[in-house]
């Protein structure tokens, strides 16, 4: 099986159809124009529903066009790549050696396909599992086409698609290996491409994360710092996340709050959200609806009025006058 | 002596190269590469390899660092 496996890889990468030039990503293109089509004819019928499904497909492709053409990009202003093609017995090496380095390889004669599994991948504690790499040498045309995905999931909370920080939906987001990982796979370097991919597996790269490993049970409480899990309570006022035990509530229209954004009525105490409390009309000062009376004035104010009315017997037009007259 | 030397790192880069005979994997390391050879997988011919394994006519050597940063998108 090892054999044919590398016959048949040889005799792809030696096919015409397979240059170590990288091409514009020509199907890519296709395929992204025929969903973009389906989408505008959609839209057009106003069958929104559809179109918003169509439209998560599209955004994958446009996400894959832009990825290829930003490769290729990079990939023409580097020097040329080399053309040395894997020689078979180059080929076997690579398919003996696989079995050394990884816990589990297999080929696929009929899907033209070779399957390594990684061993259990842990990214600072968080446990996301072993992984399978997944390459054919059918698609020789686009020699890059590989796939990633996770053999027991631990999807992040927030985001069903991402398996890892740097996998989404079965694709790997390459980052700085991108170019070798084109080079190795176009020059027949099978074994490298595996090793290089499965060194970006069990790196963490927390400037570029589809979900930050700090994050993947849930964003952080902005209070506490612990996990908020899978259903974390906003902050109406501010939107910060708040655990359970750290978000506060507003007395009168329940919207939860953070420490920074609930006031107090200062007669009460009770906490309120800044819209539920009402300025006193003498002080101005904000007091829940409970604690004014119905002129809305605060306890304070109705003790001590603002403007006393003034002792009959102090006022000057009467000095002259008897005080206390019979 | 010639070797065929794959350098993972950046770029990347992949030639057959002229090295003296009886040179090392170490020296061969610092001479090409540089820095903490404890940040790296070294292999020859695929597998594992010492700093101080003597390299040989034709010998594979590639060069691999432990971490290589993936992204987002």
């Amino acid at each position: 099986m090892l054999f044919k496996a590398a016959l048949g890889i040889h005799q792809s990468l030696r096919s015409p159809s397979h240059s170590s030039m990288t091409r514009l990503p020509i199907s890519t293109w296709n395929r992204t124009e025929r969903m973009w089509n389906r989408w505008s004819s959609l839209l057009q019928r106003g069958w929104t529903k559809a179109a918003a499904i169509v439209c998560e497909r599209l955004d994958d492709d446009l996400a894959d066009l832009i990825h290829q053409l930003g490769t290729l990009r990079r990939e023409i202003n580097l020097s040329p790549p080399i053309t040395i093609v894997a020689s078979l017995p180059s080929i076997m090496a690579d398919l003996r050696a696989l079995h050394d380095e990884f816990n589990e390889v297999s080929i696929d004669l009929r899907r033209r396909m070779i399957s390594v599994t990684t061993e259990p991948i842990i990214l600072e504690g968080v446990e996301l599992g072993p992984f399978a790499i997944e390459w054919s040498w059918m698609v020789m045309e686009r020699p890059s086409h590989y796939r990633v995905w996770a053999i027991e999931p631990n999807t992040a909370t927030s985001n069903e698609s991402a398996t890892h920080p740097h996998v989404s939906s079965g694709r790997l987001c390459e980052g700085e290996a991108s170019y070798s990982i084109r080079q190795a796979l176009s020059e027949g370097r099978l074994f490298d491409f595996f090793l290089i991919v499965r060194q970006v597996l069990r790196t963490y790269n927390a400037s570029s994360a589809y979900v930050p490993i700090d994050e993947w049970y849930g964003p952080p409480c902005q209070e506490c710092g612990t996990c908020t899990g899978n259903s974390p309570q906003h902050c109406g006022s501010c939107d910060v996340a708040l655990c359970d035990d750290c978000a506060n509530s507003c007395r009168e229209c329940r919207q939860s709050l953070c420490g920074s954004c609930v006031d107090r009525c200062p007669n009460c105490e009770e906490g309120y959200c800044a819209s539920c409390l009402i300025p006193c009309e003498s002080c101005h000062q904000p007091y829940c609806l409970e604690c004014l009376d119905e002129n809305q004035l605060c306890p304070s104010c109705l003790e001590t009025p603002a403007n006393p009315t003034p002792d009959a017997s102090l006022h000057p037009d009467s000095v002259d006058e008897d005080p206390n007259p019979a | 002596m010639r070797i065929y030397f794959i350098n993972h790192l950046g770029g990347g880069f992949a030639d057959h190269l002229e090295v003296a005979g009886g040179m090392t994997v170490g020296q061969l390391f610092d001479e090409k590469v540089g820095g903490d050879p404890a940040s790296y997988l070294i292999r020859v011919n695929r597998l594992p390899t010492s700093r101080d394994q003597v390299l040989h006519e034709q010998d594979r050597v590639t060069v691999t660092p432990i971490r290589i940063e993936g992204a987002a998108g």
